[in-house]
């Protein structure tokens, strides 16, 4: 086994009891590498560090305070604001990641200048410089 | 939500019984029943901070407006332990999003516990130890703060994120590891 099996072995052997043949192998590389000893005492070492952390709680009063809202909310519909959030969440980020696609395509197509590029407006021609209707389009 | 007198619940299915049908003593032992845990979970995810509440408060109303479709395949801690974890992955991806836009990255590295300056102050090996699991990516984290500050076991973990055991001993020895790295420049005595 070489040696980067036996640490996954070292490190597994904290959560899940070993094969009787894994163990044996274990046992052995243990008895002769110094480094894989101190592999074993460190990762050891580090979970209890992590375990010791000191568990957080909520703030006094978190029942009441959490029965005050259930209370409130129970049998209120959900205000407007939030089922408009809801309905239109997906779509308005949709239409944000379009938005951002057609800004980059028009800057990377476009040769005219930024603004124009990111308005996705063309580049006048000398048709359309002479085109009478056009005035009234741009006004 | 129908008002009740403290009562005893030994068994959770009429807990969740109850709670179907809106008594609120139900609500009240389901929330002491579990908040220690969500507590724990939340803040091995985030770290310590005043949001811990807020996450808390929003995991009961998700449990409390999803009592209904609970089928009851899990226990009721693993679906709370769930919403947490969910919760504060939302928290993390909001946290990296507000990170990317407004660089306030830049300023959590002033805090950045490879400043050799704040060692003096974070000198406690836990809080550099805490400080350290939430650097990990967060599926990573997910399952170390499960396994090891949950204290849940590798079968118990692998319900709750809905991923094979195997998966779970894999991502324990990868969040160790890059953990053990983490932690290399501290030279920390374990002993």
């Amino acid at each position: 086994m070489i040696k980067k099996e036996i640490e996954q072995l070292i490190y597994e052997s904290f959560d899940r009891s070993l094969s009787q043949k894994e163990g044996l192998i274990l046992r052995e590389a243990l008895r002769s590498s110094k480094e894989l000893r101190t592999l074993q005492k460190q990762i050891g070492a580090i979970r209890r560090t992590v375990s010791e952390i000191p568990k957080s709680e909520f703030k006094p009063f978190f029942e009441t305070r959490m029965m005050g809202i259930l209370k409130n909310r129970s049998g209120q519909p959900a205000g407007i604001a939030e089922l408009i959030t809801l309905s239109f969440s997906r779509v308005a980020i949709a239409a944000s990641i379009v938005l951002v696609i057609l800004t980059t395509y028009n800057i990377q197509m476009g040769t005219s200048g930024l603004k124009n590029n990111l308005l996705g407006y063309s580049k006048p021609n000398i048709e359309n410089a002479f085109d009478p209707t056009l005035q009234f389009i741009q006004k | 939500m129908s008002n009740a007198t403290t009562k005893y619940y030994p068994d959770e299915t009429e807990l969740l019984e109850c709670c179907r049908n809106g008594e609120q003593s139900a609500f009240t032992e389901i929330v002491r029943r579990y908040k220690s845990r969500v507590a724990s979970t939340i803040s091995g995810m985030l770290g310590k901070g005043d949001y811990i509440d807020d996450i808390g408060q929003e995991v009961f109303i998700r449990f409390f407006n999803g009592v209904n479709t609970f089928r009851g395949e899990s226990s009721v801690g693993t679906y709370i332990t769930r919403i947490a974890i969910n919760l504060s992955l939302n928290e993390i991806k909001r946290r990296n999003i507000r990170r990317f836009l407004s660089f306030d990255g830049m300023l959590e590295e002033g805090h950045d516990i490879k400043d050799e300056s704040s060692l003096h102050i974070i000198n406690e090996k836990c809080e550099i130890v805490q400080k350290s699991i939430q650097k990990l990516n967060a599926k990573y984290r997910t399952v170390l703060v499960l396994r090891l500050i949950d204290d849940y076991s590798t079968e118990e973990t692998a319900k709750i994120l809905d991923i094979p055991v195997g998966t779970v001993l894999s991502r324990l020895s990868r969040a160790q590891k890059m953990l053990k790295e983490i932690l290399e420049p501290y030279k920390l005595n374990y002993d």
